[in-house]
């Protein structure tokens, strides 16, 4: 039976290895938003890119989309963009008879990946419709619930400089996203092979390495992973560490945080944890496994309080040093 | 074995082995921690000796100290770690991710799966690899090498050819009290003439004196106490003294009595020479004689015992009282009972001088310890300027001892083997060349020079006055009043001490002469 199991985990490891290989073709010098993208999609959840303009992220997404041959889609989000611009809406229709009825169209958001482009730019109405999906992978218009096929994989993007005339997306909305990954400017090194590859007459073309069934496959096996109580009770205490009024509470935490994050935090360490697990061939989560998630996953979900927010203090310091200040099991 | 059993095992093993690693660590540190105190020691001992009482003392409660130490550290590192927090440590190590700690509590759970049931075969497998020499070798900690060189620089220490240098090892150490040669030589010297003494009739005095020094010697009793018990010894030995002096001017009228008989007459010459022996002798050849002597010599005999048996003096009586009883046999014409008496006046007159010769004994014996008490005197006087200056007067001491030994008396009785007698002694039984018995401590003659214009100094050089001065800035000068020399006769020094000053009124009356002393001008 070990052997099956140990092959098994040899394939999901080959499987990621060969889709971010091919995606690296596309996307240079973001290994790791390349592996944070592909790690959410295996997590069945979601993930949130923050950066500047022009860095690749809707080239990411239709490329993961392309390698996974799956279905994508993309919203570009806009203050007048509606609900019905992305779940789809009714319409009147004929038939033969010349009788007229409605008919359910489909948005882009029936898609297998689905790039929501700036989506703070959106109202939180539209944003909320977006919520729905992502969370129960349902669409609801009028009196009919539409299920989404899996897998449903979102890719939000925001810029993180222009803030005016923008929604900044809630705190519960901003919870459902497994990681936020901030995708920042390339180096000079891998800004060259980025032209070298983008500037000529042949761009690289990228194959598809996965069906449907496979990362369907993929993600059965992340759940397989057995994760020992103290590396799981170690994920519990990062994330109570970002909790103000938790005795375990980090010192920053207590001064600078109004909110820590949920339990779905930990949820997506233990589930982040078994992926790298598996992608260091190993049948076990291990608190370096935990560690290496945890700021993409805790970013996003730890608030601010005033004082956090006027000394402009960023939540990836306060979560170092809860990382940092949080010991082992023993 | 199963993956469970392969994990534990090795658990197991990794515990015991770092607990191992553990005890010697902490054996190390506490012996490291702990010797240095007795290596100390030993070096003060090296340089200034520690009695053995003290050593004693001092690694007694080091001892016990450092037992707890030990044991502390030992039963801190033999405490086992739990097998959850072995296998943390054995992950870190050796950079296993947490694999051994995950299978381990894989295995104390029920809940099992493929997944699981893989993970802990994995897990096993690479217990299976892991080397725990390399993990954990057998190292002897840095701390036990410590420990063992200060243990072997204890050891080096001890066993240091060095002068004063008592091996511990060994059960030796420093005496409680040092004597030095000339000490020695004072003590062995009392101990000589304290066994003749005994041979003569005392008892138990030389024992005595061997127990003091050895309870000196052993830090039994202080310096101030030995002193206490030699003087309590010398009382002991003055106890019963036979005044020698008047005895031999006794003997000196009786022997003149006794010459104005014939018969007798030789007898009285042995008796002017101090010769007893003789004398005894003499008296037993004229009892043989009196069957044979006239009626004339008789009478002459009897009256020259009479005159003789009128010298009523202090440790002459039971003699003159033989010579009354055989004056009075032959007055009674009693041959038989004349004979009797005069042979018991040989005997007593051979009493008499085996208790001269005792007492001559005890006298020396007595200034040796007069001397031994000076010198233990002396160096606890000085202990702490220095050992130089107690050797000097300790010798000191023992000069006037072999001085009052070269002064035996002339009048020792002849013919009464080495032992010494006392000529001329005074009425407590001293000879009179020699210093009184003193009363209390001894005394010194504290010397301070002190920067002052004298008026015989001020007229002289001026290299005189230098000298004075540079005295006085040395040190205090300390003299023993019995190494000022006298110009006094033994009669006048007798004379004195009969009439000794009260020892407190001295510095009165040194006051009142200094304040009549005429005053002179600068």
């Amino acid at each position: 039976m070990s052997t099956a199991i140990d092959q098994q985990a040899e394939t999901f490891q080959i499987q990621f290895k060969r889709v971010r290989e091919e995606v690296g073709k596309m996307i240079v010098g973001v290994d790791d938003i390349i592996d944070g993208a592909i790690m959410a999609l295996l997590a069945n959840s979601h993930v949130l890119l923050e950066g500047v303009p022009g860095l690749g992220k809707t080239k990411l997404v239709s490329t993961l989309s392309n390698v996974l041959h799956l279905k994508f889609s993309r919203i570009q989000f806009t203050p007048d963009l509606m609900p019905a611009d992305i779940c789809g809406t009714n319409v009147v229709q004929e038939d033969a008879t010349g009788e007229k009825f409605l008919q359910f169209q489909p948005g882009p958001i029936f898609a297998n990946i689905v790039l929501a482009d700036e989506v703070n730019r959106a109202t939180p109405k539209t944003q909320s419709a977006l919520l729905e999906a992502m969370e129960e992978n349902t669409v609801t218009v009028g009196k009919h619930s539409y299920k989404l096929e899996p897998p449903f994989f979102v890719l939000g993007t925001q810029n993180p400089l222009e803030q005016e005339g923008t929604y900044p997306l809630p705190e519960a909305q901003l919870d459902r996203f497994f990681m936020k990954l901030k995708v920042e400017y390339p180096t000079p090194q891998s800004l060259h092979t980025i032209l070298n590859r983008t500037t000529k007459i042949d761009e690289p073309k990228v194959s598809r390495v996965l069906d449907v069934a496979q990362v369907l496959e993929m993600r059965k096996t992340v759940r397989a992973v057995p994760i020992a109580r103290p590396i799981q009770d170690y994920a519990v205490r990062i994330m109570m560490a970002t909790h103000p009024n938790s005795p375990l509470a980090h010192a920053m935490t207590k001064k600078y945080v109004r909110c820590g994050a949920s339990p779905r935090a930990a949820q997506a360490m233990v589930v982040g944890g078994k992926i790298r697990a598996l992608l260091n061939s190993r049948l076990h989560v291990s608190c370096a496994d935990i560690r290496g998630i945890a700021l993409g996953a805790l970013r996003h979900r730890v608030l601010l309080n005033f004082e956090g927010e006027a000394e402009r203090l960023d939540t990836d310091v306060i979560l170092k040093a809860i990382i940092e200040n949080t010991p082992e099991p023993s | 074995m199963t993956s469970t059993e392969t994990i534990l095992n090795l658990l197991r093993r990794a515990n015991e082995r770092r607990r191992t690693n553990r005890i010697f660590r902490e054996l190390g540190i506490a012996l490291s921690v702990t010797l240095p105190l007795p290596v100390l020691l030993k070096l003060w001992d090296l340089w200034s000796p520690v009695r053995g009482r003290t050593v004693a003392a001092i690694l007694g409660v080091w001892a016990i100290a450092a037992a707890a130490v030990v044991i502390w550290r030992l039963v801190k590192g033999s405490g086992k770690t739990n097998l959850s927090e072995q296998a943390a440590e054995l992950d870190l190590k050796a950079g296993l991710d947490d694999e051994i700690k995950t299978a381990y509590f894989f295995s104390q759970g029920s809940r099992q799966s493929d997944w699981i049931d893989a993970q802990m075969s994995r897990a096993a497998k690479t217990a299976q690899r892991l080397n725990l020499d390399k993990l954990y070798p057998r190292t002897i900690p840095k701390t036990l090498y410590t420990a063992a060189g200060l243990i072997a620089a204890l050891a080096i220490l001890n066993f240091l050819p060095l002068p004063g240098n008592h091996n511990w090892l060994f059960l030796d150490a420093s005496p409680a009290f040092a004597l030095n040669d000339a000490q020695l030589k004072l003590i062995q010297q009392a101990e000589t003439l304290l066994q003749q003494a005994e041979r003569l009739g005392e008892t138990g005095i030389a024992t005595k004196l061997q127990q003091i020094v050895q309870d000196l010697q052993q830090g039994k009793i202080s310096t101030q106490e030995a002193l206490a018990q030699l003087q309590q010894l010398r009382t002991e030995l003055e106890a019963g003294n036979l005044d020698i002096g008047n005895v031999n001017e006794g003997l000196g009228e009786v022997a003149k009595d006794l010459a104005r008989s014939t018969t007798l007459a030789a007898a009285a010459q042995s008796l002017s020479e101090k010769d007893l022996t003789q004398a005894a002798e003499e008296f037993r050849e004229a009892a043989d004689k009196v069957k044979d002597m006239t009626p004339d010599q008789l009478a002459e005999m009897q009256k020259s015992l009479e005159q003789a048996a009128e010298n009523q003096r202090t440790g002459l009586e039971d003699l003159t009282n033989e010579m009354k009883d055989a004056a009075g046999a032959i007055e009674n014409k009693d041959t038989e009972l004349t004979k009797e008496e005069l042979e018991q006046i040989a005997d007593q007159i051979e009493a008499l001088m085996k208790e001269m010769q005792a007492q001559g004994l005890k006298n020396d014996a007595a200034d040796t310890l007069d001397s031994l008490e000076e010198a233990l005197r002396q160096a606890q006087d000085d202990a702490e300027p220095g050992d130089a200056k107690d050797l000097e007067l300790a010798k000191g001491g023992e000069k006037n001892a072999n001085a009052q030994q070269g002064k035996k008396a002339t009048a020792i009785p002849k013919g009464q083997g080495d032992a010494g007698g006392g000529n001329g002694q005074n009425p407590s039984g001293q000879v009179p060349d020699q210093p009184a018995p003193r009363e209390g401590n001894a005394t010194q003659l504290d010397v301070v020079l002190q920067q002052e214009e004298l008026a015989a100094v001020q007229t002289e050089d001026e290299e005189k006055k230098q000298d004075l001065e540079e005295q006085s800035k040395q040190e205090r000068a300390k003299l023993n009043y019995r190494n000022v020399t006298s110009d006094l006769t033994p009669a006048q020094k007798d004379v004195l001490n009969q009439n000794s000053i009260p020892w407190e009124y001295r510095e009165l009356i040194k006051q009142y002469f200094q304040a009549i002393r005429p005053q002179q001008n600068k």
